[in-house]
């Protein structure tokens, strides 16, 4: 049996609003109700500073010594409380427009967010900035929290006005699941227990909301495996591990393994390390097939009668993190899944504006900047769109140099068949170098079998990567040394081929 | 009101990341290594290392960062784990800092860590050219922790710098470092003290048998039990010293790690008391409240 229920009890929750709207003083009062805040915590909030006589409960979010001195949220912080109903992760991340990229980080694993305004000041420029964010982020559950009814003296008609025009924004038409929260973060109404306040409002609590939203959103059923890694056993058997990010596998399923489009069963499924008949989404499982078969890190195992077309084109939507804008010659490393390869950003169709939320045209992109670009990737990509899939429609960008994760993407759709050239060379393992090869094609660099020391293999590994970056191939003599550099190569996305003579 | 001590499927959901970030490890660096520090969260994570990679073995080894004053059951445990499970175990110690006499009672508790366990930790990495340590650190333990990454990078020298750290979306680390730079790994950044208790239970994993409670020898200064566990100690003359039910909550060297009254004998009774209790786990740790923001100071120098 399967221990994963449909309905799992971990709630991923995002917050989306900033210190004017009272978003610290919210989460506080979460905790403080959820009693996630200990008594040394709170006695260390009480020598801090106090609010009427109580304890400042914005300041239980309040993280590091360099962000307290400035007074400000930059990053984003985990907090963690339960209820007698399940266990919640909270990401707060700061919501000016400024820390975008932050918000992005926060929204990327939520399974609900709560967007928050003052209802003195009702929808404005940044709540329509986060609705879009939500949005575009795919963030299933979405939950309008109208703070500070206190100062407005619980007035049902200014909050039902608010409601409306939230319900009204472009970005929350497709919203499948979509709450509203007339609250005081401050005297605790309808945070945790319903307010006598509010005696128009019939709805539950937020805390009431949170408890009871399914975590897992409706995804693909279709059973997907990407590989992260290959187990084996001491007998010798391999194992496909990784997590099942769809659907669920049962021990004689036929499969494909992809990119080879080799067939084969499963002959047995490990969950938790222990033998087991069936496996569901969301499992960190192991197989054994019925056959031998080319399977490595960033294979796909999907069910046989799986059409998947992988396409090295993709437009997708893309979230600029680093401080240096895009080069557009730059071969940035793309993470989808467990694949990995080159990708080169070809065109910018627009860059959405975040403050008049329109699209415009643009040729860089900066820190912040969401765009909607089309990517060009060095090999062919299984990917679904992110809408339908997240965790086959998402990937970042890591620059190649700094190894900084410059963006992060999601897949509107693949481009198909493109007509672009291999950007990158064939790193070949030859059992020996034949003048042959050298004669066949230009661009092609041998390497005969040579004893180095690790520490020059890894300033060689670098080199060879900027060669096969520029479209060289390299063909390696087979030698300890050689298959240590494809090894390497291999985890840096670069895969080898391996060929004898005469072949 | 924490959650019903009856429901554990959750603890399946956590399980799978944590083994996901694991397996996410091995496949992506050369020499990766458990930073095992014999406490409880260290338990979890072995166990979540050998689902990870079962039914094949534990790929790396376990890393003990030995400053000579942790308690003598953590030492026999250590050993006993380690032969159990069959993973290979370093033990390092900062052995130029013990020959020169560091100790807390004289250089205070602040430049004894940074020698015995900071720099000894970075000694050990650059001695196995360790690119990736996996650590049973949780963000709940801590503010500073709160916002660190799963993958948390380390420049040449060690050190953390929290301003600057690598954005981290989805499940999709970026493991990426150059020579001679490294990554902490937290697989149990989403778990709190109550889960990780509750896991232990669920697994019945074995921990080291002081976390339960029983007659231990301690002086009694303000809110705290300073233990006396070496029977030769000659604090045990002193008039403040007696025999108190007690039991440790998170375990760090003995001279920094207070006790906690309890009569918590077994899993369940350490699990109520945990739902009884009002105070934070690392509230006995002497070493976290040496100074403002003091984990995030020993944090950007290298520490866990």
């Amino acid at each position: 049996m399967s221990q994963l229920a449909e309905q799992a009890s971990v709630l991923r929750i995002t917050t989306a609003g900033s210190v004017d709207d009272g978003k610290s003083t919210l989460i506080g009062r979460l905790l403080f109700e959820a009693k996630a805040i200990l008594d040394d915590q709170l006695e260390a909030l009480q020598k801090a500073r106090l609010i009427d006589g109580g304890i400042d409960l914005s300041l239980v979010t309040d993280g590091l010594k360099s962000e307290r001195e400035q007074g400000i949220t930059i990053d984003v912080a985990y907090k963690y409380f339960s209820s007698p109903k399940r266990k919640f992760i909270l990401a707060d991340a700061p919501g000016h427009v400024q820390y975008t990229r932050n918000m992005v980080t926060a929204a990327s694993r939520a399974d609900a967010a709560i967007i928050l305004v003052d209802a003195r000041h009702g929808i404005l420029e940044q709540t329509r900035r986060h609705a879009y964010l939500v949005h575009l982020l795919q963030v299933p559950h979405v939950i309008l929290a109208i703070n500070k009814i206190d100062a407005i003296d619980y007035d049902q008609g200014r909050i039902v006005a608010i409601e409306q025009e939230f319900r009204r924004l472009e970005w929350n038409q497709e919203a499948r699941s979509l709450h509203v929260v007339p609250l005081s973060a401050l005297r605790g109404d309808n945070v945790s227990t319903r307010s006598e306040r509010t005696h128009w409002y019939s709805g539950p609590s937020l805390l009431e909301i949170l408890e009871t939203l399914p975590s897992h959103s409706p995804q693909d059923t279709q059973a997907e495996l990407p590989v992260q890694i290959i187990l084996r056993d001491s007998h010798g058997q391999r194992y496909a591990a990784g997590t099942l990010t769809a659907g669920s596998y049962q021990v004689g399923d036929a499969v494909r393994i992809l990119p080879s489009r080799q067939e084969s069963t499963i002959a047995s499924i490990l969950v938790q390390g222990k033998s087991t008949q069936k496996a569901v989404a969301g499992e960190a499982i192991a197989i054994a097939l019925a056959d031998e078969r080319d399977l490595e890190r960033g294979s796909l195992i999907v069910p046989v009668n799986t059409i998947a077309a992988p396409s090295q084109d993709l437009r997708a939507h893309l979230v600029w993190f680093d401080n240096d804008p895009f080069r557009p010659q730059e071969r940035y490393i793309i993470r989808l899944g467990t694949q990995t390869a080159r990708a080169q950003i070809k065109t910018i169709a627009y860059r959405f504006n975040l403050e008049t939320l329109r699209p415009e045209n643009v040729s860089e992109l900066h820190m912040n900047d969401i765009a909607l670009v089309d990517v060009h990737s060095s090999r062919s990509l299984y990917q679904k769109p992110f809408r339908q899939h997240k965790r086959a429609g998402a990937f970042v960008l890591i620059d190649p140099r700094s190894y900084r994760t410059v963006a992060a993407g999601m897949i509107e759709s693949s481009l198909g068949d493109s007509d672009h050239e291999d950007l990158q060379g064939r790193l070949v393992l030859v059992d020996h170098l034949t003048a042959a090869d050298q004669l066949e094609h230009d661009r092609i660099l041998q390497f005969p079998a040579i004893a180095l020391k690790t520490s020059r293999l890894r300033s060689l590994q670098q080199s060879l990567e900027l060669l096969l970056e520029s479209g060289w191939s390299l063909h390696l003599e087979k030698s300890p040394e050689s298959e240590f550099l494809a090894k390497a190569l291999s985890r840096r996305g670069i895969q080898t081929f391996e060929h004898g003579l005469g072949i | 009101m924490p959650l019903n001590p009856r429901d554990q499927r959750y603890l399946y959901e956590l399980e799978a990341e944590s083994i996901e970030i694991i397996r996410e490890v091995a496949a992506s660096y050369e020499r990766p290594a458990i930073l095992y520090s014999v406490g409880k969260d260290s338990s979890v994570l072995l166990r979540l290392a050998q689902k990870a990679f079962a039914p094949g073995r534990l790929p790396f080894p376990l890393i003990h960062i030995d400053t000579g004053y942790k308690f003598r059951e953590m030492y026999s445990f250590r050993d006993q784990v380690a032969r159990d499970i069959g993973a290979e175990l370093i033990v390092h110690r900062n052995e130029d800092a013990i020959a020169k006499g560091t100790n807390p009672y004289s250089i205070g508790t602040k430049a004894c860590c940074g020698l015995l366990k900071t720099e000894a930790l970075l000694q050990v990495l650059r001695k196995y050219e360790v690119d990736a340590a996996i650590g049973g650190a949780r963000r709940d333990e801590e503010r500073s922790r709160a916002k660190e990454r799963i993958f948390s990078f380390r420049d040449k020298h060690g050190q953390w710098d929290p301003k600057n750290q690598r954005p981290e979306l989805w499940q999709l680390y970026n493991s990426r470092v150059h020579p001679g730079e490294n990554m902490r790994v937290f697989p149990l950044s989403n778990w709190t003290e109550f889960d990780v208790w509750q896991y232990i239970r669920l697994e019945n994993i074995p921990i080291v048998p002081i976390y339960f409670a029983r007659e231990r020898w301690v002086l009694e200064k303000g809110k705290s039990l300073i233990p006396l566990e070496d029977d030769n100690d000659p604090r045990r003359q002193d008039p403040d010293a007696k025999l108190v039910r007690s039991r440790f909550r998170s375990l760090g060297c003995m001279p920094c790690t207070g006790a906690i009254r309890s009569e918590a004998q077994d899993l369940d009774a350490i699990i109520d008391e945990l739902f009884a209790t009002r105070s934070s786990e690392r509230a006995t740790r002497v070493i976290d409240h040496d100074q403002d923001a003091s984990m995030e100071l020993k944090k950007r120098e290298g520490y866990f």
